[in-house]
Parts: C-alpha cells; structure tokens; sequence
C-alpha cells in the first residue's frame, strides 16, 4: 500500500515535471497549452525513437498519430457538401453550400500547414475551418491535398499548389461550381501561408490565367529561412507549439538538405557577414528597419562573422523567392492582391509576417496586419474540438469577417 | 417583385434605371440598333434583382464615357476664364478651409479611400504615399515638390492643367501639403513651358492677393507657401532625385536611393515629390468624397484620368475620361477614331514613349489602367496614347524614340550611357536592314543589361520600347533584313 502510494506520487511529479514548462504571462490559458504540448512532445519522441529504430520515418510516425486523432473529431456545419476532386492531377476537396445555383458565389482556397510534412487537411480541424468558412462566407472552398516531406521536395509542394490555383481560376471551372471570377482568395496557415503568399504572387505576376485572386490571407505565415534570429525568434525560441528547432527541422525537410544542419542554420551560420551572395537579400528581411520599435525591444540580430559558405551552394532553395515569399523583389509584391496577415506574440514567426506587412506596404499593396498579444503559433488549428482555444476562436471569427466584408 | 420594391438599395436602382430611360428615348430618335443595344443591359441588369432576396451592389462591368458633371477639370481646353475669378465660379477653392479644418487624417483617409494611384507613371497609391510624410517632426521643414517637368514625348496633359485650370493645381498644394504636414510647396516646371508658368505665377500672385495660400492660408491658421521653379530643359529632372538636385541648384542627376526623398530630399529636408494631375485631383476628391472617385474604375484601378491622344487619329486631343474605359472605345469617341478606320491601326504607345508599343489585336481588347495594361506586358505609364496606322515604318519610329533617350542620357551610369547608345545604332541600321538575325537578340539582351541596372527608371524608359517592338514586330524587323540581304545579293 505505501509502495503504491509512492509509486502513484512519483509518477505525478514525473507527469508534472514533463507537463510544465515556463510561459509567457500574457499567453492565452497556458495550462491547457501545457498540457497540449505535452502531448505532442510525446508524439514526437516515439516518432524519433521508431525512427533510431529504423521501423519508420518519423514524420509517417507523427502523421499517422495525427491522422488517427483528427478522425475521432466529430463534424460540424452538415449541411456543407463536399466532394474530392483532381484538379490538374493535384487532390482537392472542394466544399460548397448547396442550393442556389443561379447566383454567383465566392471562393477561397485554402492551404494547410503543418511544417509542409504534417497536417490532414480533409479531417479534424482544417475540415471544421474549411466548413466553417463555405458556411459563413456562403462561398466554395478548395483546400488543396498537396503531397508531403519527406515523400516529395521543395519544390514538389509549390508547384502542386500553383497548379491546382490555375485550375481553379479556369473561366469553365468557375462556371462549374457558380464562382465569380472576381471574387476568389487564397488562404493558408502556417506552411501553408508560405505557399499562399508565393501562389499569389506567381498568379498575380504571370499572365496565363484570366482571372486573378482578388485577395490573400495569411495565418501566422512562415516566410523566410535566412534569419532563425528575429526578435521573435530570439524571445520565443521556447514556447511552444513551434519551437525554433522544430521550424529549422522543418525548413531542412522541405528543401530536401541534411537534418544535420539545423544547428548551423539555428545560429545563422549560412547567412554570416562573410556571405556575398547575402548583400542584395539583407535588405528585404533586415528587422531592425522593417520593425516597429515596440516589436524589436531589445533584440540585436545575430549574424556570425563567419560561418559556413558551402550550406547556401548545397541548399539553394534558401535563396528561392518560392520557397521564401520574403524575399522577392518589390515589383512582384506590388502585383500582389491585397493581403490579410495574422500574427501572434509568442510565435516564433510573428516578425515573418510583419515584415511581410511592411513589405507589401512600401511596395503600394494594402495590407490588414491582425496581432494578438496572446496569441501562439497554431492557435487558429486548436480553435475547435476538443481544445476550444478562446484567442483562435476570436482569430477565426476575425479573419472570416474580413473575408466576408473585402471578398 | 413587389417584396423587392419595398427595398431602398433596390429603390435606388430602380430611379437609376430609371433615368437612363429618357436617355434611350432620346437616343431611339438616331439609330434603332442604339436603343436594342442599350436596353438589353438594362433588362439583365434589374432580372439580377428580382431573383434573389439578398442585396448586393452589382460589380461595374462597363467603363466610360464620363458624364461631364463627374469631370475634375474644367477648363481643359481654356475656353473660359482661367484667372482666380472664374476659378471660383467653376467651383475651385470652394470649402476649402473646411476640408483643411477637418484636419491631416481625414484628409489621408479620404485619398485612401478613393484609390488615387499617382498620375506620374509608376501608379504608387497616393494615400499611402503621402502617409509616410505624416510622421512627427525631427525640426527639418517637409517639402512639397510638384514635378510638372512634362518631357516624355507624347505627353502634354500637365501643361494643360497648368495653362488652364492652374487654382486646381494651387489648391491641391494646398491640400496636399496640409496632408503631409509640408511648409511650402515648390512647381518644378518645364523650362520651355513659357506660357504654362506665365499663367501659373499668375494664379499664385493672385492666391496670395487673396489670402488663399501663404500667411494664414485660406483662413485655417496653416501657413503656406507655394513657388515656381523653372527647369532648364533637361528630360532627366522628370526623375524625382534628379529634380531635386535640379531645384537646389546642382546639375539633374539622379541620386541613388538610400537615403529616399521621404527622409533627405530638397535641401536636405523630407519631400514628397507628386505629379501635377495627382495633385491637382486631391481638393475635389476631398469635397466631393473618396468614394465618389472610387466609384469610377476597375478595383485598385479607380478614378478619373486625362488621356492624351496623339498620332494617326482624326482629332488628337486632351481627354479627361474614366479609368478603365476600353482603349478602342476611347480612341474612337473622343479622337474620332484611327485614320483610315480602325482596321488601318497598326499599333499604340499606350502610355507615353518609354511603355512598349502594343498591336492592333491587343488593342481590341484592353483595358486603359494601371493592371490592364500590365497584364498586356506594356503600362500606362502616362496615360499619352501614340497611335500608328499601317502608313507607320515601326521600326523607324522606335530607332527614333531611342535616338531621344540617347540624347537625354545624362551620362551617369555605365548601362545607360553606353548601352542606349550602342541601341541608338543597332536600331538605325535594323531600319535599313543592314544587320543580321542574331542581332535581334543582340539588341534584345542589351536592353534586359540596361533595365533595373541604372539609378533611375529612365534606363528602363529606354530599353522598353525596344522590347515592345521585338515582341510583337520580329517577323517585319527580319523580313526586312532578308530583303537587304537580297539586294546585296542582287547588286554583288
């Protein structure tokens, strides 16, 4: 009985010990997110453990632990019917409120995250988001099933994409399902607000398709690998859900480089002061101007004076304005459409968004820049069941309206 | 449709429909084909009402011609009195201090609201350009600068709101620089524009007489002044760098950029510098509402604008018409159509020189805004319609834009310097003929060597134009490089 009671206290101080871990005052219900992180901390190690194991890779390991869970959520908004198409050879689903033919209705396309390897962007949470804004918007909604790291590369995911938005903006697709061509944004979310942000700005610089997207939303985008050091980088580097690590991680799978380099490219080794391909880029993602004051505190930027020259030729895609939406030139921003960007304060990536605020904006594009002080990186995803985070409910909500009153 | 009549938006635009239909009828009198084609519209657009209970304004999908109440300028072609009394009377300077009152903000927010995109060329939105002007200041002045340094060759719209309608122009230094927070607003106008600066004095000394700039300027409590500088004739001062080291006195070149004119401009101070249409819109916009101008146009593409129309048509002329009116229709309304008839049209210059030429089944089509005619890989530039009948040797009148660049280079920058001269005679031989095919690309690799490598946009003025006419006229440019190969052969 005493072995029993100890037992049990000791694995509730082992619990607790795992569970807690410090976090900003100011986030939103911390305990919960403590506990979800936990969670997923654990996910991640039996992934890393299976794959020392040599059973299977670990992002398979994670996704299919996210896949079975994401199945267990329940549907919300019936009565939107859906169905899964090819567009151009890419899998879509499309959703669409029925009835009401005759008129003609919006569109959004919407691009999941997930570090441009995870996500299941027709079950769960991405399936109630989409619902939810075919519902509210009274609008057709394509999320796009693009193929994942490690099976494909950068830039496997992009083209996907930038295939299935031609596809959709097609004069007889539109027709197909009452879309005016007038009317129709794109819209993703983390990874996903990378391949938006570089979608809408090929469509908006190339002449191939007749219709343009009209608007381009992005939720706590990722959108430069050149500085892991941003202020927010800096002061946010261990709150969860996206830690610095996991992003470099993530940023390494997607080009295709060694998973070894994440230690370089966390302390900027391949963008040092000795780097010449460097000198036309800085500018573009140079914090210390493209910040306001109250944003950069006291943060300096962190570059080495030397580093290693040979990751920026092994990895090219570093340097690809489609990889990296933050880094193209002023004249293909200001072809963009007008842009809504979510960010949050304890998200490792608020300054990409930011700084991509500020860029559209000197380049004459009109840009709605949302920030929310409590908000953390995944909040939007975690705004349904069984979480219900109030900040990402909020956000949804928010970045609906908008939707709904410029779209 | 009874349930829909109770509806005010619907009322609306049943009294709109309405007051188009004494239009029909006085139309039917001319042509029946008229009255058929215009009711039809009408029918479709009110069967989009009755059909569904929700209320949404219906997206304009037809652009032009402009009603002549809806026209900003008012004595474009100087028929009536173009002094300060008979300014007033059209209705300049009117609640003037009433909109300065209301203070900077409402003023940005009202630019920002119509959509105004600068007149000058590159189409940056006015409202968020003058924003960034609106910061504390540091103790340096801020400035206004007007460039009315007008030298693109086709383009002579700003000479006419200068000569004609120039309170317009004074006024919206006023309001413009009430905006930004500037001290004084300085014209630089073009040195050969004699009797543009003449009446413009004149309207200054006449503003000042009457208290509507200067010391207290139109009783606001806001001092303002606003002066004439007068250039000397070179084509490169319309680059806004360039110009402002012309007003301080220096030689016209470009400064590189960092630091902008926003932060060190006109001695030193912060300075916005503005094109005279842009500015000259600004008080009507503000009195009439940013909405009322936004209504006109395609989305991010709204407005008025004055198009210039010049070449091969019966009647070149100064127009002020809707952003977004099809290029064909404008041609033919208001310049009384190409020479010859439309199928005699071999191209147009779209938007003043330095925009690549488009051709004919381009210009079917197009649409004249700033997206449009991007999408038609040319730009509206200036909005200075060149028009070419089939009369027209192309690759002449190129070779001689570039010989123009070639003069007006100032001599800064390598690419421009010797790149546009090296085109000025590549294009006058491709003129003769006495070249080979591989110099097409020759030349053509030359002018991407030329674009974005010089100080300012005027290297790319100079190497578009030779881009346009290789894009759409390769075929003629080596048919007639074969045919002076053959009379070679035939004389040999």
């Amino acid at each position: 009985m005493k072995l029993l009671c100890g037992f049990t206290l000791l694995l509730t101080v082992a619990l607790a010990y795992y569970v807690y871990i410090p976090l900003p005052r100011t986030i939103s219900e911390p305990w919960k997110l403590m506990v979800l992180d936990a969670t997923f901390r654990g996910v991640v190690k039996m992934g890393d453990i299976a794959h020392s194991l040599g059973l299977s890779h670990s992002v398979h390991v994670i996704n299919s632990a996210i896949v079975g869970f994401e199945s267990l959520v329940p549907i919300t908004n019936q009565e939107i019917q859906t169905e899964d198409v090819l567009f151009d050879g890419v899998h879509v689903r499309v959703y669409y409120p029925q009835g009401e033919e005759e008129k003609l209705r919006r569109a959004v396309m919407f691009i999941h995250g997930g570090g441009w390897s995870l996500g299941a962007p027709k079950l769960g949470s991405y399936d109630s988001l989409c619902r939810q804004m075919s519902a509210d918007l009274n609008a057709v909604v394509v999320t796009v099933d693009y193929r994942m790291a490690p099976d494909v590369h950068f830039p496997v995911q992009y083209e996907e994409c930038v295939q299935a938005a031609k596809h959709l903006l097609k004069p007889e697709v539109l027709k197909q399902y009452s879309v005016d061509p007038e009317r129709v944004a794109v819209c993703g979310d983390s990874a996903g607000g990378n391949l938006a942000a570089a979608v809408a700005q090929r469509i908006g610089t190339e002449n191939s398709t007749s219709a343009k997207f009209k608007l381009q939303v992005l939720i706590y985008p990722v959108l430069q690998a050149l500085d892991f050091n941003t202020a927010s980088y800096q002061q946010n580097h261990n709150v969860p859900i996206l830690y610095r690590r996991l992003m470099a991680r993530f940023w390494l799978e997607y080009l295709g480089a060694d998973p070894e380099l994440a230690h370089s490219i966390m302390m900027n080794n391949h963008t040092a002061q000795d780097q010449n391909l460097l000198s036309q880029n800085r500018a573009k993602l140079d914090w210390t101007n493209l910040l306001p004051k109250e944003i950069r505190k006291h943060f300096k930027p962190v570059f080495p004076v030397t580093g290693s020259p040979n990751i920026l030729s092994d990895v090219p895609g570093l340097l690809d304005s489609r990889a990296s939406p933050l880094l193209a030139e002023d004249e293909v921003l200001r072809m963009a459409p007008r842009a809504y960007i979510m960010t949050g304060e304890h998200d490792v990536l608020r300054d990409d968004g930011m700084m991509y605020a500020r860029r559209l904006e000197l380049a004459g594009v009109s840009v709605t820049n949302d920030h929310y002080q409590d908000g953390f990186h995944g909040c939007v995803s975690f705004a349904f069941w069984p979480c219900y985070f109030s900040v990402g409910v909020n956000a949804v909500q928010n970045y609906i309206a908008w939707l709904d009153k410029h779209l | 449709m009874l349930s829909c009549l109770g509806s005010p938006a619907l009322s609306r635009v049943l009294s709109s429909g309405a007051s188009r239909a004494p239009v029909a009828v006085a139309v039917a009198g001319a042509s029946r084909t008229s009255v058929s084609s215009n009711s039809a519209p009408q029918c479709r657009t009110l069967l989009r009402y009755s059909s569904t209970a929700q209320q949404e304004t219906p997206k304009k999908t037809k652009f032009g011609p402009l009603a002549d109440q809806d026209r900003i300028f008012t004595n474009l072609y100087g028929r009536h009195d173009w002094r300060l009394k008979g300014a007033l009377r059209r209705g300049d300077w009117y609640k003037t201090k009433e909109i300065l009152d209301k203070g900077v903000d409402w003023i940005l927010n009202e630019i920002k609201t119509s959509g105004l995109r600068g007149r000058g060329g590159a189409g940056f939105p006015t409202g968020m350009k003058w924003s960034f002007m609106n910061k504390p200041s540091d103790g340096r002045p801020k400035y206004l600068v007007v460039n009315a340094d007008e030298g693109e060759p086709g383009t002579c719209k700003d000479r006419e709101i200068m000569r004609n309608d120039p309170h317009k122009l004074i006024e919206g230094c006023l309001v413009a620089g009430r905006a930004m927070g500037a001290r004084a607003a300085y014209i630089y106008i073009r040195g050969e524009f004699y009797n543009e600066s003449s009446n413009l004095q004149v309207a200054i000394n006449e503003a000042y007489a009457a208290g509507l700039i200067g010391k207290n300027a139109c009783g606001s409590g806001y001092d303002f002044d606003v002066f004439v500088m007068r250039g000397a004739g070179a084509y490169i001062c319309g680059e806004e760098t360039a110009l402002i080291e012309s007003i301080e006195g220096k030689q016209g070149k470009p400064r590189l950029k960092p630091p902008f004119p926003a932060d060190v401009g006109v001695f030193g101070c912060p300075t916005t510098v503005a094109n005279v249409e842009t500015v000259a819109v600004a008080p009507t916009i503000c009195r009439r509402g940013g909405t009322w101008f936004a209504g006109f146009g395609r989305e991010r593409n709204s407005g008025t604008k004055l198009f210039n129309i010049s070449g091969h048509v019966n009647n070149p002329c100064t127009v002020e018409e809707e952003m977004s009116i099809p290029l064909k229709e404008l041609i033919e309304r208001h310049a009384g159509g190409v020479r010859g008839g439309w199928d005699n049209l071999l191209c147009v210059i779209p938007g003043g020189s330095s925009t690549p030429l488009i051709p004919q089944h381009v210009c079917d089509t197009v649409l004249m805004d700033f997206d449009a005619l991007i999408q038609a890989q040319t730009g509206l530039g200036t909005a200075a319609l060149i028009v070419m009948d089939k009369s027209t040797d192309v690759i002449r009148a190129i070779a001689r834009l570039i010989e123009f660049y070639k003069h007006e280079s100032c001599g800064q920058c390598t690419p421009c310097r010797e790149g546009v001269d090296w085109m000025n005679k590549m294009m006058w031989r491709f003129v003769k003929g006495d070249a080979r095919s591989a110099e097409i690309d020759m030349i053509w690799e030359i002018s991407k060597q030329i674009e974005g490598h010089t100080i300012c946009a005027l290297g790319d003025g100079a190497a578009w134009p030779v881009q346009g006419l290789i894009r759409h006229f390769r075929p003629l440019m080596e048919s007639r490089i074969a045919d002076f190969q053959q009379k070679q052969q035939a004389r040999a």
